[in-house]
């Protein structure tokens, strides 16, 4: 569904990603995963087109959108929970949910989408009118994760959604990316620093070292490889 | 007694104006973190404008509307044209575009209709309603100027509040990365928010010409006086603007007329000042203090 080939994506002269080549398959969870700096959320926001490549393609259900915008990517069905979620703090809940959908023309499949979405986290329908920076941080990263089904998307890129959430909360939120897989046939390509509970839920994993794929395998394969769990996953 | 209500009467009037103009220097800040230093100049173009169409057409409602539509497509094309290559760059080189745009606009002006300030009519009697024997300092126009005023901002409200178009606005203001990834077309967002802002100056312009004139200078006063409402009300809140307009339009007002209409300009600027010194985030401000 999503391939990416030979990727470039710099800041200035630092090249974050570095020729990173990976194809996610229909269906499947992918973990991306890696140290800090690796290079794993600027992989994420080269495919999304918040930072235009410096080279490379990149294919999603066989269109190339390597230099489409990030407003367009969006369209395609391609959707980004950024780090840290990027829930609008001055909106309220409901206004942050609704922004997910404004550029569908359908009406009342937003309204539609809306109640699914509170159908799936009832948390959010209790606090639909009070302001975002109100909400705990998995709540938080469910409004984001919940903004980003409001599109309906084919595919989510997600950039780290248990960083900085307790442990219980962040297996819920693990266990609700495998959910959504089954249920709505989502194609998910996860960046995470928690290898281990990422590679739980995911099919395939890829480890990426400074800007450079330096693993990619099966889940199960790359977490029984103690020499690769020592050097890049820690655990 | 009677004279501390013809200030505050004039104050309220008065302060209205400078809440628009106020909203002007705001919903730009608010858009693209930008001070407008040509607010000043893209009003004075359309009260311009305004004069030539009423004194060709005899219309006064005709000039009227054309300044303000004038106003929402100049507001747009400086921002497509000349912010845009500003935008997100160093804060001084945005600074240097719109000082340049101020002086760019006051010379065309003068080269189109000349240097000489020309009288503007008001929309309707500037004299004041009489109380028994008083006529207070507050006529019809000035009504009508607070009512316009505040129908505008109402109308800004609206917009941002109930509307698909200004959920998507705030958005870009206050994220416009994460706006983009929810598919928000922020440039769009970003033009229309200048062309709005430079609606709402085209307004202050109408409103405020028959008192200073029209001329390529006249409006200097007025920019600045809406500036300083816009930081006394916290340079990003729409709500801040029109209260922080009102408030110096009351203070500039009581200065005038209990110790005199020479130091008004003076007075503004204390205000500033003391502003920025006491609370620098204004009084409606939801800005973070950035500490370096």
């Amino acid at each position: 569904m999503l391939e990416i080939e030979d990727l470039v994506a710099a800041y200035g002269p630092v090249r974050a990603v570095d020729g990173v080549s990976l194809s996610v398959p229909a269906g499947s969870i992918t973990a991306v995963l890696g140290a800090n700096g690796a290079g794993k959320s600027s992989l994420l926001r080269a495919v999304s087109g918040v930072v235009r490549p410096r080279s490379g393609r990149v294919r999603f259900c066989d269109e190339d959108i390597t230099r489409a915008k990030a407003e367009d990517i969006v369209r395609r069905g391609l959707a980004h929970v950024p780090e840290g979620g990027g829930v609008i703090a001055e909106l309220t809940v409901e206004e942050n949910l609704r922004l997910g959908s404004l550029w569908r023309r359908d009406r009342s499949d937003r309204s539609k989408a809306l109640k699914e979405v509170f159908a799936l986290f009832p948390r959010l329908e209790e606090h639909r009118r009070l302001d975002a920076s109100s909400l705990s941080g998995g709540e938080r990263q469910m409004l984001s994760i919940g903004r980003a089904l409001m599109g309906r998307p084919k595919m989510l890129l997600l950039d780290e959604p248990s960083l900085g959430l307790a442990p219980l909360v962040a297996a819920r939120i693990m266990e609700l990316i495998a959910d959504l897989r089954q249920k709505s046939e989502l194609t998910v390509l996860l960046v995470e620093q928690n290898a281990k509970s990422a590679l739980r839920v995911a099919d395939r994993g890829v480890v990426l070292g400074v800007g450079r794929v330096v693993a990619e395998n099966d889940s199960h394969k790359l977490a029984a490889d103690d020499q690769l769990r020592q050097a890049y996953l820690g655990f | 007694m009677t004279r501390f209500i013809d200030l505050t009467l004039n104050g309220v009037s008065n302060g209205a104006i400078y809440a628009a103009v106020a909203l002007a220097y705001v919903l730009i800040w608010r858009a693209t973190r930008i001070v407008n230093f040509a607010a000043g100049g893209m009003l004075m173009i359309t009260t311009f404008v305004a004069s030539s169409v009423i004194s060709s057409s005899g219309s006064y409602w005709l000039g009227f509307f054309v300044a303000l539509a004038i106003g929402f497509l100049l507001g747009g094309v400086v921002e497509r044209v000349l912010i845009r290559r500003v935008e997100g760059g160093p804060p001084l080189n945005a600074v240097i575009v719109t000082i340049g745009l101020l002086i760019l606009l006051q010379a065309i002006a003068g080269m189109i209709w000349s240097n000489t300030p020309r009288s503007f009519p008001p929309a309707f009697s500037i004299r004041g309603y009489h109380l028994g024997s008083h006529t207070y300092l507050f006529g019809p126009f000035d009504l009508f100027t607070v009512v316009a005023v505040l129908a505008a901002a109402a109308a800004l409200f609206a917009l941002f509040r109930f509307t698909d178009l200004g959920l998507m606005m705030r958005a870009s203001a206050f994220e416009p990365i994460v706006a983009r990834l929810q598919g928000v077309r922020v440039g769009n967002m970003l033009t229309l928010g200048w062309a709005l802002a430079s609606m709402a100056g085209s307004l202050a312009g109408l409103l405020i010409g028959p008192q200073v004139f029209v001329g390529p200078n006249n409006f200097d006063a007025v920019a600045v006086f809406g500036f300083a409402a816009a930081v006394l009300g916290g340079l990003d809140s729409p709500v801040g603007a029109l209260v922080g307009g009102l408030i110096l339009g009351l203070v500039l007002s009581y200065v005038s007329g209990y110790i005199g209409a020479s130091i008004v300009t003076l007075a503004a600027l204390a205000v500033l000042v003391a502003v920025l010194m006491v609370r620098p985030t204004g009084i409606f401000s939801s800005a973070k203090v950035r500490r370096i």
